[in-house]
């Protein structure tokens, strides 16, 4: 359910992280999940409290913005072609991140599971290598269904 | 009872995260019943921090209150997670 729009984008061209979030928001903007708000709300939010995090294995990034800004819980996916800066979330660190997954949800404690996944699986080396590889989107839906994020 | 406050710049999805985590950890003790756990945003507790008996913030704080505050950014990487639990038990006294 949380990738049934296929936002889901492979070694993107982009210059900083505001360009990416940019990208990823207006496809999940086009897919109809989110409000025009939306955008802008994340690239705001990501100024003003940073979404970046360096785990053991890879630096990612979960922008997100208020629940009234979505429509439909979703996850945008992005790898990028090449890293951009993020700043760390808790301490401002700059970090290098080249996976994003843009988190449209609603305010609702149903989404913990999922989210408690998303967080394993940053943790997760053997998964976040195959992350780092796979190239079309049914091998994504269907890594994110073994770990559990998709149903 | 002892107050714990949760937050994140939104309330709803690193907060919850940490909130979880944390969770488990005090049911895991046997401390659950000794604390009762909220969940904000930062935005709205930024002036109530000393209204907790302990206060944790997965996002950035500002450095007037940042001696009061734990970091819950561990909970989140999983990265020296348990020095969190110490400071929260610590911190609220738990026994």
């Amino acid at each position: 359910m949380f990738f049934d729009k296929e936002v889901i984008l492979f070694d993107v061209d982009v210059k900083d992280k505001t360009d990416a979030e940019t990208k990823l928001a207006n496809h999940l903007r086009q897919a109809g999940v989110v409000t025009e708000q939306f955008k802008d709300a994340v690239l705001q939010r990501e100024s003003n409290f940073p979404t970046g995090l360096q785990t053991e294995t890879i630096g990612v990034a979960i922008p997100h913005t208020d629940a009234d800004k979505v429509i439909t819980p979703q996850i945008g996916f992005m790898r990028l072609k090449n890293p951009v800066t993020f700043n760390q979330m808790g301490d401002n660190a700059e970090i290098s991140v080249s996976i994003i997954f843009m988190l449209a949800l609603k305010k609702s404690d149903d989404q913990l599971t999922m989210l408690q996944k998303l967080m394993g699986l940053f943790q997760n080396k053997e998964a976040i290598d195959k992350l780092e590889k796979i190239t079309s989107k049914d091998d994504f839906v269907t890594l994110m269904k073994e770990i559990g994020i998709e149903q | 009872m002892k107050t714990l406050m949760i937050v994140c710049g939104s309330g709803i999805a690193t907060s919850t995260l940490a909130e979880g985590k944390i969770k488990s950890y005090l049911e895991d003790k046997g401390l659950a019943s000794q604390v009762k756990m909220m969940k904000g945003n930062i935005a709205e507790q930024v002036n109530h921090v000393d209204d907790y008996d302990a206060f944790v913030s997965t996002t950035i704080v500002p450095e007037n209150i940042r001696d009061h505050v734990i970091s819950g950014v561990p909970l989140l990487t999983g990265v020296n997670q348990d020095k969190v639990f110490e400071q929260i038990v610590e911190k609220l006294d738990l026994k």
